[in-house]
Formats: C-alpha cells, sequence, structure tokens
C-alpha cells in the first residue's frame, strides 16, 4: 500500500515515492510569487532546489483554436489577451504578420502612432514588472511609486486605444484612432516627467544594499543557455548579447529613431534588472523623438478590410520585440476568410523553460528572485 | 550561403528553397527526412542558431512539422520542414540537444497528437490531463493540400525524387 497520499497527475510523473533527505515541495498555482497561475513542484535537499519542473495550463485558453474560427478581423481582440501587460507588440506581430501575408502598405502616421503607443505600454509594463519583482522580494514601497508612474501612462493611453489594460487598437493598415494634438502635447510632457522619476528610482531601489544582496550573482543565464532555450529579450540581453527584434529585424519605423540597445554582460538577475530598468529611459528616447517627427497624414489604409475580408493564401512570419522578448507570429492562409493555421510563439514561454535548469543547486528562497527576474505573465506562456 | 546549396553538411536534405525575407519572413525552406532532424538540429546549434518554435499544420498530406531556427546577431530565419503522415505521425525528439524544445514538442503533442519518440517527459503541457491530445486536428473536409497554403519560394537543391506536393500522395485517402 502506497504510505503517501495520493498526489494529482503532475506529481505523480514528478515524483512517485520519497527519496531519502529530500523532499517534494509544490509551490502555486496560487502562490503570490508565481504571478498568476503557475505552478512549480520542487524537490529539495535541505534548502537547496535539486529538480524543478514548472507546470503549465491553467490559464490555457487556446487562443491557437480560436485564430482558426474567428476571421482576421474579429481575431485582434485576442491579441490584446494573450500578454495583457504588453498587449501592443502582440498586436503588432499580429498585423504585422497579416500585412506581410496580404502585402499591405501602411501609411506612415499609423506606423508612428504604432511606435508611440507600444513603446508607452512597454514603459507601462516595465513600471509594473518593478514593483510587482520588488513585492516578490520583500520590498512594498516601490509598487506604489510605481503604479502612480504607471496610472499617467494609462491615463494618457486610453484616449487614443479605448482601453486601460486589453489593448486592441490596432488594425489590419493602419490603426483604430487617430493621435489628436492633445494626446502628443500631452505625451511630449509625460516624458521629461517620467525621466525625472528614473534616478529616484535608482536611489530608492537600484542602489539599496538589500536588493544587490539578493539579485546579484542569481540566476546565471549565459548566452549558451539562451542559445539551447530559445529565450530572448531582457534574458539574453543581460547576458551580453544585443539582441533586439526592433534593430536585428528591424519592422515599422524602429530604424528612424536615435536609440541603444542596452547590454549588461553578468547574466544574473541583476543583469536583467538593469536591462528592463535602461530600456524605460531607452523607450522614452524613442517616444520623444517619435512625438517630434510624427508626420500628417491618414492613420488607415482607405480600403480597410472588413470582418468578411479574405487573405490570400501563403504563409508568413512576423516578430516583434514585446518587453519580454521575441513575439513570433506564424500565419498559415488558404486564401479564406478565417486562417488555415496560426501559432503564436510566446517569449515567456521560451523564457520559463530556462528556469528548471538555472534554478538547480540554487537555494528556495531565490528560486523567487529568479522566477520574477524572468518577467513571466502566465496567459502569455499557456496562451 | 551559395557556395553550399545544402545549407547542412551533416545531413542531405531532400530539398532546399529560398524565400524573400520581405514577403514570408522566411530565409530558407529546409526539407529533411523525420531521422535527419536530430543531426540537423545539432548542427544549427553548433552554428549557434536558436530554436523559435515548432509548429505543426495539418494538411492534406500530413502533418507539415515546421522548426524555426533564427540568430540573436542578424536577422536570419531558417525553417527545418519535415511531412509526417497521420496513420503514423512520430518524429524523434530534439529536446536533447535543444532543451527548449522540449515543451514546444510537449505543445504540439498537444495539439496534434504528434509523437516525438526518445522525449523524456512528453506528458500534456498545456492541456488538462483528461483531454484527449488533438485538439487542433482538422476534419477529412475541412483539410487542404499543401501546395495550396505554402508557396515554398525557388528551389535550389533538391534531391532526386523528392516532390514537396505529391500529386498522388495528396489524393490518397488515410485509413482510418
Amino acid at each position: 500500500m502506497n504510505a503517501f497520499p495520493e498526489g494529482d497527475f503532475y506529481t505523480n510523473h514528478f515524483e512517485k515515492g520519497a527519496k531519502e533527505n529530500t523532499m517534494i515541495l509544490n509551490m502555486g498555482p496560487q502562490h503570490p510569487s508565481t504571478h498568476g497561475v503557475l505552478r512549480v513542484i520542487l524537490e529539495l535537499d535541505g534548502e537547496y532546489i535539486v529538480r524543478a519542473e514548472p507546470v503549465l495550463g491553467y490559464l490555457h485558453r487556446m487562443h491557437e483554436k480560436m485564430a482558426e474560427v474567428k476571421s482576421w478581423v474579429q481575431f485582434m481582440p485576442n491579441m490584446g489577451r494573450v500578454d495583457y501587460l504588453h498587449p501592443l507588440a502582440w498586436n503588432h506581430a499580429w498585423v504585422g504578420a497579416v500585412e506581410k501575408l496580404a502585402e499591405i502598405e501602411v501609411p506612415e502616421r499609423a506606423e508612428f502612432i504604432r511606435v508611440i503607443t507600444s513603446e508607452l505600454n512597454r514603459i507601462s509594463s516595465h513600471l509594473l514588472w518593478w514593483g510587482a519583482y520588488l513585492l516578490d522580494l520583500g520590498a512594498f514601497t516601490p509598487i506604489m511609486y510605481a503604479f502612480d508612474d504607471r496610472e499617467r501612462i494609462l491615463d494618457l493611453m486610453q484616449k487614443p486605444t479605448g482601453s486601460r489594460l486589453t489593448y486592441s487598437s490596432f488594425r489590419i493598415g493602419g490603426v483604430m484612432n487617430d493621435l489628436d494634438d492633445g494626446f502628443l502635447k500631452d505625451c511630449a510632457e509625460l516624458v521629461p516627467y517620467l525621466r525625472s522619476r528614473l534616478p529616484m528610482y535608482k536611489d530608492l531601489v537600484t542602489d539599496n544594499i538589500i536588493l544587490r544582496n539578493r539579485i546579484e550573482d542569481v540566476g546565471y543565464m549565459d548566452k549558451d543557455m539562451c542559445l539551447r532555450y530559445g529565450a530572448t529579450g531582457p534574458l539574453i540581453r543581460g547576458a551580453g548579447v544585443k539582441h533586439d527584434t526592433r534593430t536585428i529585424e528591424p519592422y515599422s519605423v524602429y530604424d528612424r529613431f536615435d536609440w541603444e540597445v542596452p547590454v549588461y554582460e553578468d547574466a544574473d538577475a541583476m543583469a536583467r534588472y538593469m536591462v528592463r530598468m535602461d530600456e524605460i529611459e531607452q523607450s522614452l528616447r524613442i517616444v520623444e523623438q517619435a512625438v517630434a517627427m510624427i508626420p500628417d497624414g491618414e492613420y488607415m489604409i482607405k480600403k480597410r478590410p472588413k470582418p468578411a475580408w479574405k487573405a490570400p493564401a501563403g504563409e508568413a512570419y512576423f516578430a516583434s520585440e514585446s518587453a519580454r522578448g521575441k513575439v513570433g507570429i506564424h500565419i498559415v492562409s488558404d486564401g479564406s476568410k478565417t486562417p488555415y493555421r496560426v501559432k503564436l510563439r510566446a517569449p515567456g514561454f521560451s523564457n520559463l523553460n530556462v528556469f528548471a535548469e538555472c534554478a538547480k543547486g540554487t537555494m528556495l528562497a531565490d528560486a523567487v528572485a529568479i522566477l520574477g527576474s524572468l518577467d513571466m505573465v502566465i496567459p502569455e506562456i499557456d496562451r | 550561403m551559395a557556395a553550399n546549396k545544402k545549407l547542412l553538411d551533416s545531413v542531405t536534405p531532400l530539398m532546399v528553397s529560398k524565400c524573400s525575407f520581405e514577403k514570408t519572413g522566411l530565409n530558407f525552406n529546409v526539407f529533411l527526412s523525420p531521422e535527419d532532424i536530430p543531426a540537423a538540429a545539432k548542427e544549427m546549434l553548433k552554428k549557434e542558431y536558436y530554436i523559435e518554435d515548432v509548429d505543426a499544420v495539418d494538411v492534406v498530406e500530413g502533418f507539415l512539422i515546421t522548426y524555426h531556427y533564427a540568430r540573436f546577431e542578424s536577422a536570419e530565419r531558417v525553417a527545418h520542414r519535415v511531412m509526417v503522415t497521420h496513420a503514423e505521425p512520430v518524429v524523434p525528439s530534439i529536446s536533447d540537444i535543444y532543451q527548449g524544445a522540449d515543451w514546444h514538442e510537449r505543445e504540439c503533442a498537444d495539439f496534434h497528437a504528434i509523437k516525438f519518440s526518445g522525449h523524456p517527459n512528453l506528458l500534456p503541457l498545456l492541456l488538462d490531463p483528461e483531454t484527449p491530445q488533438g485538439v487542433l486536428l482538422k476534419t477529412d473536409k475541412s483539410r487542404k493540400p499543401l501546395r495550396d497554403l505554402i508557396d515554398f519560394g525557388e528551389f535550389v537543391f533538391t534531391t532526386d525524387g523528392f516532390m514537396p506536393f505529391d500529386e498522388a500522395q495528396a489524393d490518397l485517402k488515410e485509413p482510418k
């Protein structure tokens, strides 16, 4: 007879019985530091992790099936819900893929609107990550500051996008709304304000000795690991490789702005933290230039695709850079009203995959620091 | 790149075709036999490509499984493709070479019920363990032939006798 309580499907596959000196710990799916509904099964030797296995699927909604039953235009709202913290990168990947397939030329003003809103969205995503990560590490105050600043971005964004969280304002061939002069003026004022907050963040948190002791030399992920797992975004930039889809595979009008890709060599949680903090400043630079350079003109093509619009047959792969890494959308079309097959490549999926190898041999408390440094958004990982 | 039309040294692909990156987002399509997939993956890792994703498309001829590889330093995307039949959807796993392929393969198994031989842990990843695998499978009626879906571009290398769009294969009815 089994002397141990009966586990569920995943615990039974993870470990059937007890071993000498190790303990099985179930973390999540309701653990606060797993940001939603990630579950990790851990084998512990004292405080040290011997083996870790993330269990996914608690937020699986089968977006890829939904894509096959909705029309090209109707699938747009789903893109606002895959990654709720940086939905505009997914918007961009979807419209980019469809426009590539159908060879649609987008008006220049629309591309600028996409860049401005997407970069503001990236800052709000990084701010939320920053606050929540520090909350994981035990610092309560920063999230109050982060939400204060994030609130200003949301207030600004709700006018052109029509929502505060699950933005789906891009359209095939343009964007939903034009930006008015009021928005551009407010945006130009917001940039210096946000920039003035960054030194305070540095003094309050980045230079804090407690934070540094918690996350320096923790969660080592080098270039080789990123290669084997396909990890992108701040993970690869934190491992000393200058890889950003916005510069490597330039899309939209990103090649017109003067900005830099922040790179740190240390490959630890601190390096990934620094990459994201620097990216806030770089996104501000892009927004500042885009607001100054935005041309007049249309924000939507003349013959905008209707819900019954048919895309030509063929295949297209389009990548965009979200706050978490490379978003890739692979579409196969048979020339009908609905896509034949849509594959969504979520950056968080590949990034989280590294965790099991990375956590081996670290302390349990460091696992929280590592998970947080990956900046996971579970809806995106589970799709 | 023109020097080696096969693109790979360790294996001989069935077919290599060149595409326009602007139009499809791909540079090359490399058709392989299923048993060559791991050797090709090993070579891609040595050449510092990372794996973007693994996906399957359900077509009349069978499943078209695509491995997307890209580079960190430059814009290049190579698709390794393999065709397996509906009756026997088995491909060797590359999760011991690209550990990141582990989850992608499990996802493929969830969605299209494809078996990856040699995979250490082919449990349901995103689906509930009680849900039968293969939720994205199409019905016989809704399947389309591959030639109507994908334009592979300009063929630069072909092994004798290989046709990506086999007329006879397309008409073949799958045994139930």
